[in-house]
């Protein structure tokens, strides 16, 4: 009996909920019949606009994230627009974009954002206030290229091609790798791992 | 004469040096005037209270700058609370200002916010005198994502039409350039793939990627990349493509040009494509021209430009222009327009084209707004009109002793009024404002009721761009050049170089508003400034002479010193009395952005006090006028008395602000100060030094705490003077309730230790509702009140035996009122 419920609290764990390995959290959405796996914290970035106090700030939160839907997987950046701003106020938007550019060591790697889709919960959890949740799709080498990357800077833009840079604030990119290396072939740490 | 009033005089003779303060129905930001030379625009601020500039930013890539202010005392006491106003500026169409927003969350402290209309670079100076600054916004230079006529340059939208990657759609990025595309001979192998290049623009700078593609699996994309030799295409990388990517992609052949249909190499004069790919292409321009595809557009209209035919060669090479226009190159663009005007010299379209040459030669990038359409509203008029209008009723009650009955100490009705205009002219700008006030007291009853008006501003501008020359005439106010504030009188201004500008000033000093203009002091001066010495430095140099009722009142020679640098910059300012051989001020003040999480900032000034001038010498006397002085004193007594009264204060900050979070911030303050005793003459008693006087201060700032957009402020303060120890504890809170209406609740909690054993608590409630609309309308109500607990020891009370005197008093007061600004 004992050995039974042991084997099936060991493959519930396996199949579904959270688990985790260092670094990586992989989560099975039971609604979507998806599994997303993510890295523990994202990439926190900061834009200063002292309009109505010191410490308010627009934030973009980066992190790389594989779907697997039925064994198809696909690779994205998630990108969560937070701001702590009281921007109604002044009859203005918060700095949503059609576009996310990056500058790696000075090259520019240009990405197309979508809305993240709602019934997908959101693979990061961050501190400031969310307004809206995107997504680009991108190939496993553009996430490597990300995580080797010396310098990165990071900007939105509108699709009037206008831009807003953001300077880093917390985090970096080179734990990014470990979601590269997965999706380049190597082993797959997810779920099936435990 | 107690040392008490005598400070109570100074008080009073500061107050009129430093103009008026923030009532209820006045402003932080008392003018905001724009005026410009050479192409530099040179924004003058009017502060309602003292501040000190801390150090700027620039935000928004250049769109925005804000400017960091921080409170002296008088100030503070003015300003507590979560706060904000806007200022339309007069003349901002000359520095493609907005407006500007002046809001303090913190205690102490506040940014000024100045919106442009294009992107700049600034330059922020201020003075000896807190009372104003002046920036200065030159052009940032060309921008590729500059906004054009008829772009909206709203803050960025996501577009949820807009083409995402599709799912196994995959490309190579071979290289990404700004000019220059590689040598594509390597590229000779790659048949099974579309070369094609893709713009976009980063932060102002214009990129193609040259990619190729499109494949089904990232991995045989990854097989093309691995195809070339390594050092063929060193930034390459596979790519995620959009749906919309590969339908639009125009392939490219080996020799870098579209691929054209039927394309064969080309001849001029013999056309190489039939008409109906010339109209595809056309089209194909335009859409990207539209969608500010500018690089694009450029390619295809250069192509085909090759072709012979005046019908499609008229229309290419005027929108070619507006392709490189709205693509920052302005030469390019000028000489394109040139080339149109060379070959279709007539009819409407060229009448067109030499309207976009004239405005693209004259327009620099600071004063890139869009030229007038003649015509197209019907009026052609460059007049621009602006004022406003306010009223405010405000009601303070007080019960002195708990005991007493309740009396109303302020019952009245402010009304303020504004109107100004401007007009840019080809050779001269003229502009005028006038700026009035009329108070109302309410608690006089019938005939006795009266009101008292005032006159902030008064003035006429003139500027002869061609002479470089500036002057203005009236009721004015400048903080620089060793002018203390407002005056009635002119100013007048002249670029003799592009970094060097002469200034000559001539008039009365004004205490205050309410005052008339008066001969009894006469000032004038002159100033040399030099600006951008070394990209680094502002050089400034002054000499003034005052007199009152016929003797020297102030003759002075000064200086200022700014540098500025990436992380750091210092100002230093000088400005000594030499009649009097002292120096009247001295000042230092530097900031450090120590990262974009930590700034430090330091402050040390020693200053006469009150500023020296002879007039100092009515502080403490019955009389009113340095004339009736010279009655009972000789000139040099009368000099000798106003030195007496004068003291010296030394003052010293250092500050921190650091953040501590995403949503929490912490600031903390060291003050130091410390002022001279003045001598007993003239029947006005010594005041003795204060010795050392410490405040300390440290808030935590956060932001989005209860809801989205809401700032919460918790801050402790301790004064330690000599006559008595302060702790003080406040709660601020700026809450969103709907889009346009705030609640301001505050909360300070006070106790008072002084040297003679007495305890003081006192309470703070204060709760600020403020309603905006359409951004240029806003109503404001305010309620709050105090109650205090003061408790004396028996031996500091007569006739009193057994125990402690107790004493409680209250109060509350009402504002309300409203706001509008026009044109």
């Amino acid at each position: 009996m004992i050995v039974r419920w042991l084997f099936s609290a060991l493959l519930i764990s396996a199949l579904g909920a959270c688990t985790t390995v260092p670094g990586i959290s992989s989560h099975f959405d039971e609604d979507t019949g998806l599994t997303v796996v993510a890295l523990q914290e994202p990439v926190v970035l900061a834009r200063a606009v002292p309009r109505l106090a010191t410490a308010a700030r627009d934030y973009v939160y980066l992190g790389p994230v594989r779907i697997n839907r039925m064994g198809s997987i696909e690779s994205y950046i998630w990108v969560g627009a937070a701001s702590t701003l009281d921007r109604a106020a002044a009859g203005e938007a918060p700095p949503l974009a059609a576009g996310l550019v990056l500058l790696l060591d000075g090259v520019p790697m240009q990405l197309v954002l979508e809305d993240w889709q709602d019934q997908i919960a959101p693979p990061y959890r961050v501190s400031a206030p969310l307004y809206a949740t995107r997504r680009a799709r991108v190939a496993t080498d553009q996430i490597a290229r990300i995580a080797a990357a010396g310098s990165i800077q990071v900007y939105l833009t509108s699709d009037a091609g206008a831009t807003a840079a953001y300077a880093p604030w917390h985090g970096s990119y080179g734990s990014w790798a470990q979601l590269a290396q997965d999706g380049a072939g190597a082993p797959r740490r997810t779920a099936r791992a435990r | 004469m107690s040392p008490r009033s005598v400070q109570l005089g100074i008080g009073l003779i500061l107050a009129g040096t430093m103009g008026r303060g923030i009532g209820a129905a006045e402003r932080v930001v008392d003018e905001v005037s724009v005026s410009k030379r050479r192409g530099v625009a040179t924004a003058e601020v009017a502060l309602g209270c003292g501040m000190r500039y801390q150090g700027h930013r620039s935000v928004n890539d250049g769109a925005e700058l804000a400017v960091e202010l921080r409170f002296t005392p008088s100030c503070s006491q003015l300003l507590q609370g979560v706060y904000s106003e806007l200022y339309i500026p007069r003349g901002r169409d000359l520095g493609t200002l907005r407006d500007v927003e002046f809001t303090s969350t913190d205690p102490g402290r506040g940014w000024l916010i100045f919106r442009f209309r294009y992107p700049a670079v600034f330059d922020v100076t201020q003075g000896a005198n807190s009372g104003g600054l002046s920036v200065r916004i030159r052009p940032a230079g060309p921008r590729e994502d500059q906004p054009q006529a008829g772009v909206d340059r709203s803050p960025l939208r996501l577009n949820p039409a807009a083409a995402v990657a599709a799912p196994g759609l995959f490309v190579v990025q071979l290289a990404a350039y700004r000019e220059g595309r590689p040598n594509l001979d390597s590229l000779a192998a790659a048949t099974n793939a579309t070369l094609y290049e893709t713009d976009f623009s980063v932060d102002g700078e214009q990129w193609t990627a040259l990619r190729a593609g499109f494949f089904a699996s990232e991995d045989a994309a990854r097989g093309l990349l691995e195809s070339f030799p390594p050092d063929a295409f060193p930034d390459a990388f596979v790519a995620a493509a959009a749906s919309r990517e590969r339908d639009q992609a125009a392939p490219l052949e080996p020799a870098g040009e579209p691929a054209m249909a039927g394309g064969s190499k080309l001849h001029p004069g013999e056309p190489s494509m039939d008409p109906e790919r010339i109209d595809e292409l056309m089209v194909e321009a335009e859409a990207a021209l539209r969608d500010q595809r500018y690089g694009r557009s450029i390619q295809i209209f250069e192509r085909v430009l090759q072709e012979p035919g005046a019908g499609h060669r008229r229309r290419a090479r005027e929108l070619l222009g507006v392709a490189r226009q709205r693509n920052g190159q302005s030469a390019h663009a000028q000489a394109e327009y040139q080339a149109y005007l060379t070959e279709f010299p007539q009819g409407a379209d060229a009448d067109r084209v030499r309207q976009r040459l004239a405005s693209l030669a004259a327009v620099d990038v600071i004063d890139a707004a869009p030229p007038r359409q003649v015509g197209t509203s019907g009026n052609n008029s460059s007049w621009d009109f602006f004022g406003g209008l306010a009223q405010y009723y405000r009601r303070d009650v007080n019960r002195p002793l708990a005991e007493q009955r309740s009396i109303v100490t302020q019952s009245a009705l402010w009304s303020l009024g504004e109107f100004g205009f401007a007009r840019r002219g080809q050779r001269f700008d003229v502009a005028g404002r006038l700026s009035g006030a009329y108070d109302y007291d309410l608690l006089q009853q019938g005939q006795a009721r009266q009101g008292a008006g005032s006159a902030s501003y008064a003035y006429l501008d003139v500027t002869d761009q061609e002479l470089a020359v500036t002057a203005r005439v009236g009721r004015q106010t400048r903080y620089r050049g060793g002018i203390l504030g407002r005056f009635d009188g002119a100013h007048v201004s002249y670029d003799w170089r592009e970094d060097i500008v002469f200034n000559f000033a001539l008039g009365m000093p004004v205490d205050a508003p309410r005052y008339a203009p008066s001969t009894r002091r006469v000032f004038y001066g002159g100033s040399v400034d030099w600006n951008d010495v070394a990209d680094a430095w502002d050089f400034s140099v002054f000499a003034q002479w005052q007199q009152v009722d016929g003797i020297a009142d102030r003759e002075a020679l000064g200086a200022e010193i700014a540098y500025r640098h990436e992380r750091w910059n210092l100002v230093g300012t000088a400005d000594v009395d030499v009649s009097y051989g002292v120096l009247n001020s001295a000042l230092l003040i530097g900031n450090w952005r120590i990262s974009d999480r930590m700034t430090l900032h330091g402050r040390w000034d020693l200053q006469a006090y009150p500023f020296l001038t002879t007039r100092n010498a009515l502080i403490g006397q019955q009389v009113t006028t340095v004339e009736t002085l010279l009655l009972s004193y000789t000139q040099g007594q009368v000099r000798r008395l106003a030195r007496d009264r004068t003291a010296q204060a030394s003052n010293a900050v250092v500050g921190l602000s650091a953040a501590l979070s995403e949503r929490w911030q912490v600031s903390a303050d060291i003050n130091y100060s410390e002022f001279a005793a003045t001598v007993a003459s003239g029947g006005v008693a010594a005041i003795p030094a204060s010795k050392g006087q410490l405040f300390l201060a440290t808030s935590f700032i956060g932001s989005s705490i209860f809801k989205a957009g809401d700032t919460t402020i918790f801050t402790v303060r301790h004064n330690a003077t000599r006559s008595s120890d302060t702790s003080t504890v406040i709660f601020d809170l700026r809450y969103p309730l709907s889009r346009g209406l705030r609640l301001s609740p505050r909360l300070a909690l006070s106790y008072r230790d002084t040297v003679t054993g007495g305890r003081q608590w006192v309470a703070s409630p204060n709760l600020r509702a403020i309603y905006r609309w359409r951004r240029s309308h806003r109503v404001e109500l305010e309620l709050g009140g105090h109650w205090s607990s003061t408790q004396q020891p028996i031996d500091t009370v007569l006739f009193l035996y057994g125990s402690d005197t107790r004493e409680e008093s209250s109060g509350y007061f009402l504002n309300v009122g409203y706001w509008m600004d026009f044109g």
